[in-house]
């Protein structure tokens, strides 16, 4: 009887049934990892991650005609990732070499084993569901493996659709998307993922903040909880720089104003984090791995830098195509006057911003690599998160001008 | 409608376009990577004839042949042995995760040569594509 009602709650109303969607597909990933750890490539087990996640997929051809746009753009993502196999440096080196161990050795871990590996402490969250693809098919494959990218990218692009409503909104979507991740979202490539991941849990809590108000009778809102845990558990675990965002959002909650939103957001976390160390950072102690990027002495090249020019070069390097939304943040707020972008509106993604920013200065400043080498072959690509956020600020204000506002 | 609904109307409608075409332009950009016309015509499934057919090569000899033009072409002659020198560590490391399952020991080298050049009798033959045959010595 339950079932039923709430059933035709996800058939009727778009905004349940996207999170429902969001939620099981995120949900699947997880379950996949853990599927992995405990009975490493059981097929009735995986075969329940795809039906987890099939069901979160047809929930969102469920309102078909409202989200025409977006299904669109995951087919189009879904053709051009199945285009070739990988070629570049990471996404074969590491990622798709990762989901080889998983898939031949039988074993979430077996990149943790001693053998020829680039980067084994990096997570395999995105890795393992590359080999459970394959194990499905049956046989190692060069291209079919790629398409993991899509529940990693559906999932928060069916979040965000929360704020893009309309045939006319979500173009724009995904235009932005595709001009903040560029070829990221599709060469295998995994910073596209963790930016999309941190703007879905920002503007997931924005929704929140303004359609819930405090209720000091609860203490808790689960759906929020539940769907930043989801997604806190999957960014932690596709890359490295997943858990300093996930940090930062925690600093960023400070900043949410709404309490009910601001306590499931840091509870949300917390669970996530907690599932990061249970299944990744334990294990990785436990085989003495641990990331290099901090070894040797730090301080001494930190204040070297400082005192250079060097600073200024990883500061320009990191402003890279963030910029050019900056600037365009910046006319809107000087010369729009009859819809104004409200600053403090969005003032969690600003603290996000900042902070990450910060971060990220932090770790070029340490870092043991040639610092040239190092921006040249990552700055760009790392600070894809603060130009996905600032962007979808832009995209947001603007979906709320009177024209566009019709189309919702 | 009044001048400001006009003027949201034709602001909305332009910013839309210019994000459009800079989106779609962005992704012809990197359709040229793609290389679906070198994939498809051979059958993905096809069984290939890899090493002791431990697992099926195809398209797994496709990228090979990628990696081939992007690395071996213009870095290392045919011929040349791929040790472990900085100039040859990307291209040994795409080389040795290529190949696992199977093992390679950290000292051996690989070497691609034309397939009329046999060295099977001081290296082992791993996988050719075309002309380009992959041993390691």
């Amino acid at each position: 009887m339950f079932a039923k009602a709430y059933f035709r709650t996800l058939i009727s109303d778009l905004d349940q049934c996207l999170m429902a969607s969001a939620f099981l597909i995120l949900l699947s990933c997880t379950i996949n990892s853990l599927v992995w750890i405990f009975v490493p490539g059981n097929l009735f087990a995986l075969t329940a991650v795809f039906g987890v996640m099939g069901v979160g997929l047809f929930l969102g051809l469920v309102h078909l005609r409202k989200l025409v746009v977006i299904i669109i753009f995951f087919f189009a993502v879904a053709f051009l990732i199945l285009q070739t196999a990988l070629i570049d440096w990471d996404a074969r080196a590491l990622w798709l070499y990762h989901a080889k161990f998983i898939f031949f050795d039988g074993s979430y871990y077996a990149s943790l084993a001693p053998y020829d590996t680039s980067h084994p402490d990096y997570p395999v969250v995105y890795s393992a569901m590359m080999a459970s693809i394959v194990k499905v098919i049956g046989e190692w494959n060069e291209v079919y493996p790629n398409i993991a990218t899509l529940p990693f990218i559906a999932a928060p692009v069916l979040l965000l659709c929360l704020h893009f409503k309309g045939w006319l909104a979500q173009t724009l979507l995904v235009a932005v998307l595709i001009l903040t991740c560029k070829i990221n979202l599709i060469n295998g490539y995994m910073d596209g993922l963790i930016a999309l991941h941190a703007v879905a849990i920002i503007f997931l809590c924005k929704k929140f903040s303004e359609f819930e108000p405090n209720q000091e009778s609860r203490w808790i809102n689960y759906r929020t909880m539940f769907l930043v845990f989801s997604l806190t558990a999957n960014l932690t675990t596709i890359k490295n720089e997943g858990l300093a965002i996930a940090l930062v959002l925690v600093a960023t909650g400070f900043f949410v104003e709404n309490r009910l939103t601001r306590r499931s957001l840091w509870l949300g976390l917390l669970l996530g984090l907690v599932f990061y160390g249970l299944t990744w950072k334990i294990p990785l102690v436990l085989t003495s791995q641990g990331t290099d990027i901090f070894s040797g002495s730090v301080s001494e090249r930190v204040l070297s830098r400082l005192g250079s020019m060097s600073s200024f070069t990883i500061i320009k390097a990191l402003l890279g195509d963030l910029w050019k939304w900056l600037l365009l943040l910046g006319v809107i707020k000087i010369f729009s006057k009859t819809h104004r972008i409200v600053l403090s509106e969005y003032k969690a993604a600003w603290v996000f911003c900042s902070l990450y920013y910060f971060v990220l200065l932090c770790v070029y400043l340490g870092t043991h690599h040639d610092l040239a080498w190092h921006l040249a072959t990552s700055a760009g690509r790392v600070s894809t998160p603060i130009a996905m956020v600032l962007a979808i600020i832009f995209a947001h204000w603007f979906c709320r001008n009177p024209y566009m506002r019709k189309f919702s | 409608m009044n001048i400001l609904e006009k003027k949201w109307r034709f602001l909305s409608i332009t910013v839309v376009l210019i994000l459009i075409v800079a989106s779609i332009y962005r992704l012809s950009v990197y359709a040229n990577r793609f290389y679906f016309w070198e994939l498809f015509p051979s059958n993905p499934f096809a069984e290939g004839s890899g090493d002791a057919q431990i697992y099926k090569v195809y398209p797994s000899a496709s990228s090979i042949k990628l990696l081939a033009n992007k690395f071996v072409l213009s870095s290392v002659k045919l011929g040349d042995s791929i040790g472990k020198s900085s100039s040859e560590m990307y291209l040994r490391e795409f080389l040795i995760e290529y190949l696992y399952p199977i093992k390679i020991d950290q000292d051996s080298k690989f070497v691609f040569e034309t397939k009329s050049i046999d060295r099977s009798a001081d290296c082992s033959f791993k996988d050719s594509k075309n002309d380009i045959s992959l041993y390691v010595c």
